[in-house]
């Protein structure tokens, strides 16, 4: 099973790949990823010296061009696409299916995943794409159990990777009129959905106010940890309390499910994270490394070390982990 | 020695020369180090985002008020009695742990060590750009990198 591991710069890859991923993804710095974020992100020098790198350490590199073009900005998109050719990425993630359109016949060798903005949740559909544009892997989304996942293995002939670690997202995977109302922008076209220049940080008497367009998502006590400033991990207020009425902010941990996603047969596992720091990207890939190799080497005698969850808690969001959707025994 | 979650303070003694230093001469001093420090990454207009744009940082610990900017020819002091765009406030124990890339700056800034306030998206492309730079590429590697680790050496012994 491949370690996929986010990188949003070139100090982030190399920490990425020092640490044990056998693969890296980027993005180019605009909105033609899913972490369009002001300073982020690879242009063609970084990318280039990034690749070089992964090569030279043995780890291929993917390129997500994972938004859906609106008719004004379409040039962009297959510029993306043009680019990462010629930079010579080992795969793209794409989620538009103009944009895989676009590739699979611009470049026909280029190897093509369909990303978790895809959505795309059966094997039925996996066919599809896979019939139509040819990808060879794709990236389900969070909302599923791991019966659901084991289950789409089986019956699909594309190779499937899974979220191991990181943020979630409650909606589908960025369909989310909340935080488009919020930030006037949607998610799914503009490439992140707390915008830099929508968000505001500010000290007032009642403590440090975090706002989204305006709209205040939560309010911190003296001392009391922050958050992320997505709408959808804020606290409101319903009835008579206050709390996160919507999804508290939590960070997905699956490294309990290891033996059973390796048996399974999924392909790849990825670490969400391209937004984070070098610094998060290294914890978390050593760790990754470090129990995918113990399980490997014992399915059976494996054991979650307790360091490996304490660190990984340290930087979830919240402090918290969850298996999220993979455990939902009803679904 | 005061080793709450804030993490170590810079002692009163150990600040007073940095203290004593006025603030000018400081702006002025750390705008001709970051000068000659990220030369490239101005030259590939990486710092474009901050031409004519204002910065604070506040080393609350040591008494230190930095007021950074960037023009056409480079980095350049900012008078503190003018307006900012963004200020960026933590004891200098916390910066350190954050430019030599030990800490996460946003584990930081939400633990409430790092705080920032003005205009955020300059915030995070700043938080994004110093991310984004490989410490042991840049000009001055030798002597800057094992300075800031000594530093942070000498914090964790005196203060651990
Ligand atoms: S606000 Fe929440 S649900 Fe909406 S896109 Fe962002 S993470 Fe997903």
């Amino acid at each position: 099973m491949e370690l996929v591991c986010p990188a949003g710069n070139l100090p982030s890859l190399k920490a990425a790949v020092e640490n044990g991923a056998d693969a890296v993804y980027m993005g180019l710095r605009d909105d033609t990823n899913a972490r369009h974020f002001p300073g982020l992100n690879f242009d063609e020098k970084r990318a280039r010296q990034g690749i070089e790198y992964a090569r030279a350490h043995g780890a291929h590199v993917f390129m997500a061009i994972n938004t859906f073009p609106q008719p004004a900005g379409w040039k962009r998109w297959q510029r993306a696409v043009d680019s990462a050719a010629h930079l010579g990425v080992d795969a793209l993630i794409l989620a538009d299916i103009g944009v895989m359109d676009y590739a699979a016949r611009r470049w026909p060798e280029l190897p093509l995943h369909l990303s978790v903005q895809a959505s795309c949740t059966n094997y039925e559909s996996l066919r599809f794409y896979h019939e139509l544009f040819g990808i060879r892997r794709a990236v389900v989304p969070r909302v599923l159990s791991l019966a659901q996942v084991q289950h789409i293995v089986e019956h699909s002939q594309v190779a499937i990777e899974v979220f191991g670690f990181g943020s979630l997202c409650v909606m589908v995977e960025g369909r989310c009129l909340l935080s488009s109302y919020a930030a006037g922008k949607s998610p799914n076209t503009y490439g992140a959905c707390s915008p830099a220049e929508a968000v505001t940080w500010e000290e007032t008497p009642a403590g440090l106010e975090s706002r989204l367009g305006g709209l205040l998502t939560d309010r911190y006590g003296p001392g009391e940890d922050a958050g992320y400033p997505t709408i959808c991990k804020g606290r409101y207020r319903v009835g008579e309390s206050t709390y996160y009425a919507i999804e508290e902010p939590t960070s997905l941990n699956t490294l309990d499910l290891l033996p059973e996603l390796i048996a399974s047969g999924v392909a790849a596992v990825k670490i969400e994270g391209r937004q984070r720091s070098p610094a998060y990207v290294g914890q978390v890939a050593r760790i990754w490394r470090q129990a995918i190799d113990a399980c490997r080497a014992r399915p059976q005698g494996f054991r979650v070390r307790e360091d490996w969850s304490r660190e990984l808690a340290k930087v979830s969001e919240g402090a918290q982990t969850t298996l999220g959707a993979y455990h939902r025994p009803w679904q | 020695m005061n080793t709450t979650r804030q993490g170590p303070r810079l002692p009163r003694l150990l600040s007073l020369p940095l203290r004593l230093a006025p603030g000018r001469l400081n702006s002025a001093l750390a705008a001709h180090l970051l000068e000659r420090v990220f030369a490239e990454q101005r030259s590939d207009g990486e710092l474009d985002f901050m031409q004519g744009r204002t910065a604070c940082i506040r080393l609350l610990d040591a008494g230190i008020e930095l007021g950074l900017t960037v023009r056409v020819d480079g980095f350049a002091a900012h008078r503190m009695d003018r307006p900012v765009d963004l200020t960026i406030e933590g004891t200098a124990y916390d910066f350190l742990l954050l430019i030599t890339g030990r800490e996460d700056p946003d584990t930081l800034f939400f633990q409430r060590r790092l705080c920032m306030s003005g205009d955020t998206a300059l915030g995070v492309h700043l938080k994004n750009f110093l991310a984004s730079v490989d410490l042991d590429s840049l000009p001055l590697a030798g002597v800057v990198r094992p300075g800031l680790e000594r530093g942070l050496d000498l914090y964790q012994r005196m203060l651990g």
